[in-house]
């Protein structure tokens, strides 16, 4: 599983394939919007994703410009292709740089913390 | 000791940007929701029939699978995913008892089905049972 921070051009690279008219007419490929849980607790943004079929290396996590982006791609024959797309965008406060990723039985979690200044904290009051 | 919390806006946190990826989805000729064959997953043959069933998440302990001459049950439970000590932003995914049944057009080979649960995907392999040879009913006459 890949889990990067895009560069620009990256991004711009991914954006224009993507949008190509005749790179789509070839492929023979489903897209599919993989369904979602999101949870949050005081430390960290916790999301789920169903990818059914989807190994390690299929899913590719990235982040640009406080966006974060799941695609996986999964081949079940060459009649059967699958790509999941989801993208979430993220809150300023939270910390990209440690995003924990893990697959399971097909389901993709992803732990997003909050950056560490973001964090609830508890203030010590002292009486005079 | 005070306990003093940021003031979260929830909302704020996960904006998603679905709408978008759908528009671009239908823009190029794409779709947004399941295709038939992840809804249905069984193709029938003549004397075969495979399944293929999306069951993420779900444990293999929690997959039940029941033949029943040519009736095919599949049930699963998938646990709930939510934390008690978490807030809810976005719940699609359901949990709990799934179940559907399936028939087919002729008896199961019982003792010859395969089947295999690899990355939340059940892939089934049924056979059909040979057709009892007809039989000759003589017939007596007085």
């Amino acid at each position: 599983m890949k889990t990067k921070e895009l560069t620009k051009t990256e991004h711009e690279d991914q954006v224009a394939n993507t949008s190509g008219r005749g790179e789509v007419s070839r492929m023979e490929e489903t897209r599919i919007r993989p369904l979602a849980d999101v949870y949050r607790d005081e430390h960290a943004v916790r999301i789920l994703l169903d990818l059914p079929g989807a190994a390690d290396q299929d899913v590719d996590v990235s982040v640009h410009d406080g966006v974060l982006a799941v695609e996986a791609r999964t081949e079940r024959s060459p009649e059967d292709v699958r790509i999941y797309e989801r993208s979430f965008r993220l809150d300023r406060r939270m910390d990209t740089s440690a995003i924990e990723a893990e697959l399971q039985r097909g389901v993709l979690a992803l732990r997003i913390p909050f950056l560490e200044e973001a964090r609830p904290r508890r203030i010590e009051v002292k009486s005079a | 000791m005070v306990n003093v919390r940021s003031p979260w806006v929830f909302q704020d946190l996960v904006e998603e940007l679905d709408r978008m990826t759908r528009d671009m989805g239908w823009a190029f000729g794409g779709t947004s929701s399941y295709p038939e064959s992840v809804v249905s997953g069984l193709e029938i043959q003549d004397d075969e029939a495979r399944l293929n069933l999306d069951l993420p998440g779900v444990q293999e302990s929690d997959l039940e699978l029941v033949l029943e001459d040519n009736l095919l049950k599949v049930v699963a439970r998938r646990e709930d995913s939510h934390l008690e000590a978490e807030d809810v932003l976005l719940r699609e995914r359901s949990f709990g008892e799934f179940s559907r049944a399936y028939r087919l057009p002729w008896t199961v080979r019982e003792e010859d089905v395969e089947a295999r649960f690899e990355k939340g995907v059940l892939h089934l392999r049924l056979k059909r049972a040979p057709e009892s040879a007809p039989r000759k009913i003589q017939i007596t006459t007085k």
